[in-house]
């Protein structure tokens, strides 16, 4: 069989597979709610079914489109070139390059640490605060997702995607959402090595971090030897619109940043964990072993170091600004179109990480009990309802996995402006229809 | 083993799960097996290629159930190219796990369309050569859903009871012609909606049942082959419900 075989062969049968062979959870899930599932291929950044039916993907870690050309020609000339792609000496080269380009973007940061997904970066910030402060505790906030490994899990907020685990890490613990009051106490234990924060919370329902807090924040973490963390994987790389990432207006800039969706430009694998020489050296530069305690094996490595340094030449600063005015017309634009909807309380978010609050339907029969899953009766339908519709209508979105009440909204930085139209009113109109059915 | 030998059967939604089976098993029992698809090209090619290896190579046609002029088509096509038809399975079908508080109306329209349009299009076009030749044997596939008081999607549950009614009916009408008109209701399966359940679910129904497990595609195909048979002469506008005694 040759790739191209293969490749077809995949498509036809890998789904089927992915269920028997992966999380039959997952794919029973998604045909239950009605997800485009057989999407096959893909025209003009966005996915297409084996029908024909073209669908915008909400998700966000496609900020390029899907298969964008301008990454994938360069993965194509790298793999023609007779370039290694892994280094045993791990003195990347095309690592090395892209750190430079990333920290040269930030205007701060000049140390980076590559993984391979999110939980790969919040994991290595997490043992470089330890390494660097020498103390245990691990502060992070209610609401949060900082991904799936131990430490990550950790710092989650409570339900399916942490209660599973425990115990968990110990010194992680959590305060309530912008709770300044709290902060100052848990800090001035004195045991704190990292509080860790995402600047908007994804999970938890598109939540931003309230001013007063995010001043405590950079004040009480630096009086108190404490790293600030910022995960900006959600945040960053221009999807908040607010420049390249999120937090470089903050009173002070965290001490370490992290970084990944769609770094390696939606076609490969990657994170980056951004902070300081000094910061890094304090943890790991006693010895020359030491420089080693933390690693990835792959984490630095030629395809998807290539693949992000296509990314970054991609993001430039006129692609964040679009992202910013072309956000800010959704949000308005979503705002008046919902405006009058009895099942909307909020229009929130910033560029292109939108979220839209919404009220639970008033009616039994649009409950997961009346569904047939009474195990999930203590999570509102609403945001899965609303998803369910706009797969029809050709949005794949998505629900906060947190907060189901909150339906949430990331679009590709290049989406035409007319989408953003037409999406708004969809979004009304599939609303009035789930209002209609209380 | 029941044989079919030389028996022209046409079955529409053939080229996988259920339909794929039972042509299968047709064509390894000596039959000349035609059959339908809808969208899947690569399935059904699948489906050609197995139904030849079991003894008898396909006759193909791709299109809708519910398209009147594709039922006539085919079985025209079917009937010219050997004679006439003999057997007629009406196994196309659709469903959506849907509460009925998000059914809608065009999501009924589908099911009915494809599940009881689709089997009445078939029937009536595959009729004119039977009661021509004065025999034949029809087998609808309906499904336990309207058989037993269990969740199911109200639409299609309404359909397969549907075909319960249009089974009766038409082995009453066709029966002097030498037709006759049964239907196979299988409960839940290894493939297809089973696949869909939470497992919980799943185990419900298991649990439930007399024999404790799920149905195998094969042992249904070999109960539609018993019916389209010679040896189920005597039996018409009869259901047969193979649910595992749920």
């Amino acid at each position: 069989m040759d790739v191209k075989e293969a490749i077809a062969d995949a498509l036809r049968s890998g789904f089927d597979d992915y269920q028997e062979f992966i999380n039959p959870l997952v794919a029973q899930r998604a045909k239950l709610a009605g997800e485009p599932i057989h999407v096959v291929r893909v025209e003009d950044g966005v996915l297409v079914d084996k029908s024909g039916h073209r669908f915008e993907d909400f998700h966000g870690t496609q900020a390029f489109g899907h298969r964008n050309p301008h990454v994938a020609a360069a993965v194509r000339a790298f793999l023609d070139s007779d370039a290694p792609s892994w280094y045993p000496s791990r003195v990347n080269p095309f690592a090395g390059r892209l750190a430079r380009k990333l920290c040269e973007r930030t205007g701060h940061y000049d140390n980076v640490f590559f993984g391979l997904s999110g939980s790969d970066a919040v994991e290595a910030a997490l043992k470089l605060a330890r390494a660097a402060t020498q103390k245990p505790g691990l502060v992070g906030l209610s609401g949060a997702y900082h991904g799936c490994t131990y430490g990550s899990v950790s710092l989650m907020a409570e339900g399916y995607l942490r209660d599973p685990f425990a115990p968990f890490v110990a010194g992680a613990r959590t305060i309530p959402f912008g709770d300044v009051d709290a902060l100052r106490a848990e800090l001035a234990r004195g045991d704190v090595a990292a509080v860790v924060v995402e600047p908007i919370q994804g999970e938890g329902g598109v939540r931003e971090l309230p001013p007063t807090f995010v001043e405590a924040l950079c004040d009480l973490t630096a009086r108190h030897g404490a790293l600030l963390i910022a995960d900006e994987v959600q945040t960053g790389l221009g999807r908040t619109g607010r420049g390249f990432c999120s937090t470089a207006d903050w009173p002070r800039r965290p001490d370490a940043i992290l970084l990944a969706k769609h770094l390696g430009g939606g076609l490969a694998p990657i994170s980056a964990l951004l902070t300081k020489r000094e910061t890094f050296l304090r943890a790991y530069g006693r010895e020359f072993a030491s420089g080693e305690s933390h690693n990835v094996t792959l984490g630095c490595n030629a395809l998807t170091s290539v693949a992000g340094l296509a990314a970054l030449q991609i993001l430039t600063d006129e692609v964040i600004a679009r992202v910013r005015t072309e956000g800010a017309y959704l949000k308005r634009r979503l705002g008046e179109a919902v405006a009058s909807s009895a099942l909307v309380r909020e229009v929130r978010g910033s560029g292109f990480m939108l979220g839209v609050a919404l009220e639970p339907p008033d009616h039994p029969w649009l409950s997961f009990e009346h569904f047939g899953y009474p195990e999930l009766r203590a999570h509102s339908a609403a945001a899965p309802l609303l998803c369910h519709r706009l797969y029809k209508r050709g949005f794949f979105c998505f629900t906060c996995g947190h907060d189901w009440t909150i339906f949430r909204l990331q679009p590709r930085f290049d989406i035409p402006h007319e989408k953003l139209d037409a999406f708004a009113g969809i979004v009304r109109e599939e609303l009035d229809y789930i209002e209609g059915l209380s | 083993m029941t044989r079919l030998d030389g028996k022209r059967c046409l079955v529409t939604g053939g080229s996988r799960g259920l339909g794929r089976a039972i042509g299968v098993a047709f064509a390894r029992r000596g039959a000349q097996v035609a059959f339908t698809y809808s969208t899947d090209d690569a399935d059904a090619e699948d489906a050609k290629r197995a139904v030849a290896e079991a003894g008898s190579e396909p006759l193909v046609f791709k299109g809708s159930v519910a398209d009147a002029a594709h039922a006539r088509a085919t079985a025209d096509a079917v009937a010219k190219a050997w004679g006439g038809i003999d057997v007629l399975v009406c196994n196309a079908a659709v469903t959506q796990i849907l509460p009925i508080s998000l059914l809608d109306e065009a999501d009924w329209d589908l099911v009915m369309d494809v599940n009881v349009k689709g089997t009445y299009l078939f029937v009536r076009a595959a009729l004119r050569h039977m009661i021509r030749q004065k025999r034949g044997a029809i087998l609808t596939i309906g499904n336990f859903a309207s058989e037993r008081v269990i969740e199911a999607p109200v639409h299609y549950a309404a359909s397969k009871s549907a075909l319960r009614g249009l089974t009766e009916a038409l082995a009453r009408e066709v029966g002097r012609h030498g037709v006759r008109v049964n239907l196979l209701a299988p409960g839940l399966l290894e493939r297809g909606l089973s696949q869909t359940l939470p497992q919980h679910r799943v185990d419900e129904f298991t649990d439930q049942s007399a024999l404790h497990r799920l149905g195998g595609l094969d042992e249904i195909a070999e109960l539609a082959a018993w019916l389209v048979s010679d040896d189920a002469s005597f039996v018409s506008g009869s259901k047969l419900v193979a649910d595992g005694g749920l």
